[in-house]
């Protein structure tokens, strides 16, 4: 044990030594301090070569420790170099992400990258439940498209119908204009011999809706109806005396007969 | 299921057999494929795709593990991938016989470029750098927006090209001012008014 | 001596009052309103007393107190109804495609899609916009001059005779969001390390157009689309190349399965660009789940 740890701390000798040759070999490049450099290593003690080539695990890891300059963690260290992480914790979606980055080096079973068995048995009983054939599918929008065409279709019949008899209809709108158009006029003469006449029995020109105007019209309305009742009762007094007459002659009449 | 070459051919590409057009390309059940020799129409597929037949049995999921009992590495289909995979730079530009090219694209000519004080160069995707740029402002109670077109990538004597450029934009547009803006040490130069095409034009002109 | 003006200026001093504190003023522009917490300490914040104003429960903009507003009563065409739902159909020109194959960024010697656009990093597609792929435009019609086979997902009639009067093909396709997710960036899904989704089937109201030959669907029956591109050829009067001894025929008729997203690559499978393998699935329940659609 004691040896191990002797010769262990003098490869550390030897490689810190080296590390330091390195930089002294960058900064003074020439021959001779190359020798100079060369004679330092070999003066140093001898060490047997199969002892340096088959170095343990735990020294090659305290080789790295020392090699490793970089004050980094060994996490960022290695994700540095491409190689995966060592997490403390790791749930399913971590280890799918490791094996996606790193592939088979991150160590993780491949098999988690599809979903998991329940989960692909519910999606698909899902899907069979929520599908519909595409066949059915394809028919439906056959069926909508005939429903549009055959809509259509009906349209266009209705407006053709319509259109035969379009111009009968605009003969009998053009006959209502006329009908209203002369009524309307008759309306408006009536109008105006009445406002002549107001103008005749005031002497002066009369606006329609002058109250002394409408209050003539009130008069000569009442002077019609009395009129007209005098002309009705007189029918009535005729017809009266007619019957009268008849009555009288028809004695008259059956004596004769 | 793989990629195919169906659609427009009356013959399969490989055993010179007519086929009967389908109404699917493919051999999906749920198309009720027609398809004959369809074997053979399939060109980029390395192994034949297993047509599953099997019907779920949910009796037998509970035994089964949780996830795929196996799978298989293949490495020969990852020639596929590849081209999917986005270029990390701009491609060289092919060798055109003619030019310009159908869109319209032609490079930059050196002879006309070497009389100038300034040069502007193209951009990684070989276009000019000109862009336009927008500016949303209130004015009192008004919102506009304020047009410019940017000039960047120039080198040399940065002033002769906004002079130049603005008497050239004056006589192409008939205004009375054109208001620019020339920035020596980010070396881009601001124009106000929509003027992206009569810059281009301008800059196309001096073999830029 | 001093000069006119400055003497000028000290007579006019002179028979100026005295500067006292009465007439000292501020010089303009130092005089300014103190900006102050005008709702530190106070209990009402500037709001004043009660009612809507200080509750902040005034009627929302346009409200006409139970009314039919005038916004709903003017009858308007709905050009933006249901825009949240609808799909979009981000545009690109032929110009623009032209323009992407001159200058080497699209690989005409592979059929261009979804991923060999955006694969320039010039062209992107949101899925939370709700975008479902491109809308390739007319504009640049006339000097299209590449012989691709193109699949995109909407295309108008003059596109299709751009692309077929140089002896091109074209297929529209339509993609699922999530399928879209992983073509237009294909290098971050490879890296999520999932299996490649198979595609769902277009929507109801999609699968009109994708099953329609005259728009080139991928569902369409391949002799109907024969029959139109010939029909398509007479309208516009060109010339329809013969594709059986064409070099490119392999090229120009290569097509995806309905349920597949990338050419050569099966749903199911997994990419792992670490190994640079890819991954199968070996178990019979996995199979038949990403080989069938129900």
């Amino acid at each position: 044990m004691c040896d191990k740890m002797a010769t262990l701390a003098w490869n550390i000798r030897i490689l810190r030594t080296k590390r330091y040759l390195l930089v002294t070999e960058c900064i003074n490049v020439g021959a001779s301090s190359r020798n100079y450099l060369k004679s330092f290593t070999v003066s140093s003690r001898e060490i047997p070569e199969s002892n340096s080539s088959s170095l343990d695990a735990e020294e090659k890891s305290l080789i790295d420790s020392l090699r490793n300059v970089s004050r980094m963690s060994s996490n960022h260290l290695k994700q540095y170099h491409r190689q995966p992480p060592e997490l403390p914790y790791k749930d399913i979606i971590h280890r799918k992400k490791l094996y996606a980055l790193y592939g088979s080096a991150s160590g993780e079973d491949a098999r988690i990258l599809w979903p998991s068995r329940k989960q692909l048995i519910d999606k698909e009983l899902e899907e069979k439940e929520e599908g519909c054939s595409l066949f059915d599918r394809l028919a439906q929008i056959e069926v909508e498209k005939q429903e549009r065409e055959t809509a259509l279709k009906e349209r266009h019949k209705s407006v053709e119908k319509n259109m035969a008899q379009m111009s009968k209809w605009i003969e009998g709108y053009k006959k209502k204009q006329e009908v209203s158009a002369n009524e309307a006029k008759a309306r408006a003469a009536k109008k105006e011999a009445l406002l002549e006449e107001a103008r005749d029995y005031f002497g002066y020109k009369i606006m329609a809706n002058d109250p002394k105007f409408e209050q003539m019209m009130l008069e000569k309305e009442e002077k019609e109806k009395k009129e007209a009742k005098k002309m009705r009762k007189e029918a009535k007094l005729k017809k009266q005396a007619d019957r009268l007459v008849d009555s009288k002659e028809k004695p008259v009449e059956s004596k004769n007969t | 299921m793989a990629t195919f070459t169906v659609s427009l051919l009356r013959t399969c590409n490989k055993c010179r057999q007519i086929i009967k057009p389908s109404l699917s390309f493919a051999r999906n059940t749920y198309l009720n494929s027609r398809l004959k020799c369809e074997q053979n129409v399939r060109l980029l597929t390395t192994a034949p795709p297993p047509l599953n037949n099997s019907s779920l049995n949910e009796e037998n999921v509970a035994e089964k593990p949780d996830y795929p009992t196996d799978f298989e590495v293949s490495y020969d289909e990852f020639k596929y991938v590849l081209p999917l995979l986005p270029r990390p730079t701009v491609p060289e530009l092919p060798k055109h016989a003619t030019f310009p090219t159908p869109s319209g694209w032609f490079p930059p000519n050196e002879e006309l470029i070497a009389k100038q004080t300034f040069l502007i160069r193209r951009t990684k995707n070989h276009l000019l750098p000109v862009y336009p740029e927008l500016k949303r402002v209130q004015v009192g109670p008004y919102k506009a927006i304020k047009h410019s077109v940017i000039i960047r990538k120039i080198e040399g004597d940065i002033w002769a090209l906004e002079a130049e450029l603005r008497e050239y934009l004056l006589e192409k547009t008939g205004l009375k001012v054109i208001k620019t803006q020339v920035h020596e040490v980010g070396r881009f130069i601001r124009i106000r008014g929509m003027h992206r095409p009569l810059v281009a034009e301008f800059m196309f002109e001096r073999g830029m | 001596m001093a000069s006119k003006v400055t003497e000028k200026a000290l007579n006019l001093i002179k028979s100026l009052p005295r500067v006292a504190i009465s007439n000292v003023k501020d010089l303009p522009g130092t005089l300014y309103k103190k900006k102050t917490n005008r709702s530190a300490g106070r209990k009402k914040k500037g709001r004043g007393d009660k009612g809507q104003g200080a509750r902040g429960t005034l009627d929302p903009l346009g409200y006409e107190g139970g009314q039919r507003p005038l916004i709903d009563a003017v009858p308007s065409e709905k050009y933006y109804g249901k825009y949240a739902i609808r799909r979009q159909y981000p545009p690109i020109s032929l110009l623009e495609i032209q323009r992407l194959i001159d200058l080497n960024r699209v690989d005409v010697t592979r059929p261009i899609d979804v991923s060999s656009i955006c694969n320039t990093r010039l062209y992107s597609l949101d899925v939370a916009k709700n975008h479902f792929g491109f809308n390739v435009t007319e504009e640049g019609c006339d000097l299209f001059a590449s012989k691709v086979n193109l699949e995109v997902q909407w295309v108008t009639e003059l596109v299709i005779a751009a692309i077929e009067k140089n002896g091109g093909t074209i297929t529209t396709r339509y993609y699922d969001p999530q399928c879209l997710a992983a073509l237009f960036d294909t290098q971050a899904f490879f890296e999520k390390g999932q299996p490649i989704p198979k595609c769902k089937l277009p929507p109801q109201d999609a699968l009109a157009y994708y099953s329609d030959p005259n728009f080139r669907g991928y569902l369409a029956d391949p002799e109907k689309i024969l029959m139109a591109r010939e029909k398509l050829a007479q309208k516009y009067g060109y010339k329809l190349p013969d594709l059986t001894d064409d070099p490119l025929k392999d090229l120009l008729l290569m097509r995806k399965d309905p349920l597949q997203i990338f050419y050569g690559l099966e749903p199911g499978w997994i990419v792992n660009l670490a190994d640079k393998c890819i991954l199968k699935p070996k178990d019979e329940d996995y199979l038949r789940y990403y080989s069938n659609v129900y």
